[in-house]
């Protein structure tokens, strides 16, 4: 496609939008997803990170917006499709499905660098790792469907197909997370960058010369992988799991029914389908392999699989690549989805996880970075588990909070789990600017979206910068 | 009296198994005794040298809910299912279904029942209880057996576990309180799982608020899982990546379809039915058993209830609160509705109604003359009350019609295109596998399915007119192949050998439409074995050609002289449905 074809169109438009000593934070409102385009002014013209690009439909289906082509074609006019980098913070549906959904847009890129987690790495143990991840996905999903349609398997299947990016019961609107993945690793013709906590990233020239900076936070390296799996919700914005309150226990028969030498009051023929399979060996029929069978039983029951999925979400959700810029001395955090174990690990220097690190004092690094910030990505779509208390608590009084979300996808009030969480978005409203993506209405190519219910009509005044809203956008103008 | 017998003992047979049923010989003659009967009145006839042994009995009673535990003792809710007979050890677990009671939510193994138990086995196995977890365990093992083997007698094979490698045995795994959950699942590898819950406060008819529901007691919940786990032994193809809508949607309608059919096979209930419906079978409700006569009924009895015969699992829909079961037979007649369900289940529904449909449309042909016959006696109806002799004969004639559309159903799976079935081309197997089973159909089973799906929205896309002609697949003609069929030695009745089957794709290729044969996943062909209505003997086998790739495939058929009779190609997958209230992605 000749590039041509746009220039004229936007170097009129950049020049509206974007002075020329100013940096930009654009959040496009493409439903529950993360689409940032960050605009950087140097004397070589302005320079453009993409900070994901995905979206999901979620547990009510209303998630996806269908506005994602049309943001990504706008933001292709805007960079005359010359990036000089593309950060994927994560390999969630909502972040990175604009990759392949719009893979034909992407391949016409010029792009200078590709950012993504660690955890992406091509090392066997981490292929392994995300290949089970994938598995389980896959083994929640079939189960789930195998059932009766419910709230629950509804929730489930919600995230899943967000770690898979492949929807059981329709054809996608286009693109898998595999097929996104694949485009960040090979696609766009630049090797990725593979970061972890601490690491000194390597920004392009582009990004260099015009004043630059970035360090990683998150995620936490593989060495400290028990920070991913864990996540400790007490300290978080929520009073119930998501859904995950369990109704009373019954007790369906009296004790004297129990068989009390368990699995040795029935036969080992009732265990063959469990007995390891070895090529080449006859399997072992003579023991009794309960432990796999009670395994088995346990992964069909909804409550269970409900955890197994949660806990799936979080550990995706905490490889998120944590990224701070720093730009004339303002610094600008971007928290991908990262929860609990993510955010600990920096703020708080652990070797180990620890039960409630709130207890210990927070890393001067880690109280300088959120004292000091002026922009700050909600993370996780503003979800009850992202963005600890202790974290807003250090955050100074000045910032700019964005947060790309879409309510009614995820959680309920009544469970204290929508997403955006009220609670947390109120105590980021008493220090910060809060603003959300889908408070704002779309008009793009002859496509409109109204504004979410319940959202303000207006954005909040920051105390520095200003907010310009745009067709299918929300500029911060730093 | 005494028996009469030559000399000497009989010698055993010699694969005979220790541990069971009891041999009976001859007693030895003394030689005084054969002085006696020298000339005796009774010929002298010499043992058998083979012996006389008494063999296992062929089926083992065991008692069941026909319906679910809330029916308690009323008239045919306890029913005694004959299960074929085999040695089991404590679960049961047997060599075809093990059933083994690990509760995931309370962490314990239940007390297995021991059906080989004389005690147990001699009362019929144990008196239904709900609160008993062995009377559970028995349930699920009844009726998965039961299911299982209908539905082979359809098949006219025993089902066994498919995939391009091999066949191998099929075991059903079943776990009857898996744990706390209000519903069941079962997985492909052919796992069962049941759960039990509190009914929930909204819960109607007999099942009180609150109190336990176990969902492995309801009669046809047992039967849609086992249903599932079958067709994912049989079809593996199907399951694989569930390509469209329609799969899954044909998957949850035959497990409806199922325990639906079962229930006219049940006299009692079927009886009950008639009495209360004048006959008419598929009104949605019984009348009272007594006619409150124009006041508000006063009593249980004078209570007009459900058709239990449309109602899948009426017990377990109670406790959820769903008055006539989670679903029923027969939806209002409304061809917009398929446009509209954008759910497995919902969708499934609406096929099992056009079967139900095409079903009594023939039970109601079939009857008329028997109406006719008994007003022409000079019998007329007062009320509902059937005469116990026409009450009989509308039974037989019922359970008929619902066997073969029991078999019909089940056999046209084995003419369904391989990969991805549509709703039209079950249509097409089912008239297909009809017409295997007779070419005449007198009933007009074939010309009924076709306009009561026809009504509900259901049309083949491929076909050209909406004939019986049209609509059947097409046979195919040896001469378009080069090579028409196998050859005597590469194909006998019990097996075939894997490479001919290859050498036979490879050979027809183009003909079948196969670019590359290499990469075909081939499934073992499966044998066939039906009686014809004239009592002939047929056989045929079938099995499914898979292009990974392409995701698509072909089903083949092969007749009685090993030629290729049918090559079933799959229909193109439809474009993804949007579900309710979800805006298409894209822009």
């Amino acid at each position: 496609m000749p590039r041509t074809r746009t220039t004229s169109k936007r170097s009129s438009r950049a020049a509206e939008a974007t002075s020329p000593d100013t940096l930009r934070v654009r959040m496009y409102r493409i439903g529950f997803g993360d689409f940032f385009l960050v605009t950087v002014p140097s004397l070589d013209g302005p320079q453009h990170i993409v900070i994901d690009c995905g979206v999901t439909k979620g547990k009510s289906g209303k998630g996806d917006i269908a506005t994602i082509k049309a943001a990504v074609r706008h933001m292709a006019d805007e960079t005359d499709r010359q990036l000089a980098l593309i950060i994927a913070t994560h390999r969630h549906q909502d972040h990175i499905i604009g990759f392949s959904r719009c893979g034909d847009e992407f391949s016409h890129f010029d792009i200078g660098a590709v950012w993504m987690s660690y955890w992406e790495t091509e090392y066997p143990q981490v292929q392994q790792f995300q290949a089970d991840l994938a598995n389980l996905a896959l083994g929640l999903q079939s189960v789930a469907l195998a059932g009766a349609p419910d709230d629950h398997t509804a929730e489930i299947l919600g995230i899943v197909e967000n770690a898979t990016g492949v929807s059981p019961t329709e054809g996608p609107g286009g693109g898998t997370n595999a097929k996104s993945l694949a485009m960040l690793k090979t696609g766009l013709k630049v090797d990725p960058e593979y970061y972890h906590a601490g690491q000194t990233p390597k920004l392009p020239k582009g990004l260099v010369k015009a004043g630059l900076e970035a360090a990683i936070l998150g995620p936490p390296p593989a060495k400290a992988g028990d920070f991913l799996a864990l996540e400790d919700f007490k300290k978080q914005y929520l009073g119930a799991a998501a859904g995950g309150a369990s109704p009373t226990t019954i007790m369906p028969f009296g004790n004297n029914y129990i068989a009390p030498r368990r699995a040795r009051d029935y036969p080992p023929s009732a265990f063959r389908e469990w007995a390891p399979r070895r090529k080449g060996q006859r399997p072992d029929f003579t023991e009794r392999h309960a432990a796999q069978l009670e395994d088995a039983v346990k992964r069909a029951i909804p409550e269970s699989l409900f955890v197994a999925a949660k806990k799936l979400d979080n550990m995706l959700n905490n490889q998120s690549l944590v990224v701070l810029f720093t730009w004339k001395g303002q610094k600008l955090l971007f928290a991908g989805d990262a929860q609990a174990g993510n955010w600990e690990y920096w703020l708080y220097d652990l070797d180990k996880r620890v039960k409630d690190p709130s207890t210990l004092p927070m890393t001067q690094a880690g109280k300088d970075i959120l004292g000091s910030i002026v922009f700050y990505k909600v993370g996780h779509h503003g979800s009850t588990n992202a963005t600890p208390i202790t974290a807003v608590e250090a955050m100074g009084t000045d910032f700019v909070a964005m947060c790309s979300t879409e309510g009614g996808t995820f959680g309920s009030v009544e469970n204290e789990s929508e997403v955006p969480r009220a609670p947390l978005l109120a105590a980021l409203a008493t220090k910060s600017a809060v603003v959300r993506s889908d408070q704002i209405a779309v008009d793009v190519e002859g496509k409109k979206v109204g504004a979410a219910a319940d959202t303000p009509a207006h954005p909040a005044t920051p105390k520095r910068g200003k907010f310009v809203v745009g067709s299918c956008y929300i500029d911060y103008f730093l | 009296m005494r028996r009469v017998g030559g000399r000497g003992r009989a010698p055993r047979p010699a694969a005979r198994r220790r541990d069971v049923g009891v041999e009976v010989t001859a007693p030895i003659a003394t030689s005084e005794e054969s002085r006696d009967f020298g000339d005796a009145p009774f010929p002298s006839a010499p043992p058998s040298p083979l012996g006389v042994a008494s063999k296992p009995p062929l089926f083992r009673p065991l008692k069941v809910y026909a319906v679910g535990p809330s029916r308690g003792r009323t008239p045919g809710n306890i029913r005694s299912i004959d299960v074929r007979y085999e040695k089991l050890a404590p679960g049961p677990v047997g060599a075809r279904i093990a059933v083994v009671d690990y509760d995931a939510t309370r962490g314990c193994f239940y007390d297995p029942v021991d059906l080989d138990d004389p005690l147990i086995a001699i009362n019929g196995g144990l008196d239904p209880s709900e609160s008993d977890p062995k009377f559970h365990q028995q349930m699920v093992y009844a009726v998965a057996s039961e299911t299982l083997r209908r539905v082979e007698v359809a098949l006219g094979r025993t089902v066994r576990r498919r995939s391009p490698e091999a066949a191998v045995d099929l075991r059903l795994i079943i776990h009857p309180h898996a744990g706390m959950m209000d519903n069941s699942y079962s997985t492909r590898d052919g796992s069962m799982f049941f759960g039990y819950f509190r009914a929930k406060e909204t819960a109607t008819g007999r099942t009180v608020p609150g109190q336990t529901v176990f969902t492995c007691l309801s009669h046809d919940v047992v039967v849609h899982q086992t249903v599932h786990t079958i067709l994912g032994a049989l079809r593996p193809d199907l399951m694989l990546d569930s390509m469209s809508l329609d799969d899954t949607s044909l998957q949850e309608a035959l497990a409806d379809l199922t325990p639906l059919l079962f229930h006219f096979t049940h006299s009692q209930v079927v009886l009950e039915t008639i009495q209360r419906t004048a006959g008419v079978l598929f009104r949605s409700h019984l009348d009272a058993e007594r006619d409150p006569g124009g006041d508000a009924p006063r009593i249980a009895a004078e209570i007009a209830s459900a058709n239990p015969l449309l109602a899948v699992s009426q017990d377990f829909g109670e406790a959820i609160g769903k008055a006539a079961g989670i679903r029923n037979a027969l939806a209002d007649l409304d061809p917009t509705a398929l446009d509209r369900a954008d759910e497995p289940h919902a969708r499934g529904a609406i096929v099992v109604a056009a079967v139900f449909d095409a079903l009594f449309s023939i039970y109601q042909r079939r009857t008329l003359d028997l109406f006719r016959i008994f007003r022409a006696g000079g019998g007329r109806l007062q009320g509902n009350d059937v005469p116990e002799p026409l009450a009989a004969r509308l039974f037989d004639e019922v359970g008929r019609v619902a066997s073969r559309f029991f078999n019909m159903c089940w056999r046209a799976f084995d003419y369904c295109p391989a990969v991805h079935v549509s709703l039209g081309d079950y249509l097409r197997a089912c008239v297909t596998a009809d017409y295997e089973y007779t070419r005449e159909d007198e009933w007009g089973v074939r010309d009924s399915m076709m306009q009561a799906f026809r009504l509900r929205g259901i049309k083949p896309t491929a076909a050209a007119f909406f004939t019986e002609d049209a609509l059947r697949w097409p046979l195919v003609h040896a001469s378009a192949l080069p090579k028409a069929g196998l050859d005597p030695g590469e194909f006998t009745d019990e097996s075939v050998d894997p490479s001919a089957m290859r050498s036979f794709v490879t050979k027809n290729a183009a003909a079948l439409g196969f670019a590359k044969t290499a990469s075909l996943a081939i499934y073992p062909l499966e044998v066939a074995r039906h009686t014809a209505p004239d009592d002939s003997p047929r056989m045929l086998w079938n099995t499914q050609i898979i292009d990974h790739a392409a995701k698509t495939g072909l089903t083949v058929v092969f007749d009685d002289t090993r030629e290729l009779r049918y090559a079933i190609p799959t229909s193109p997958v439809p474009p993804p449905r949007p579900r309710k209230g979800h805006i298409p992605p894209g822009s």
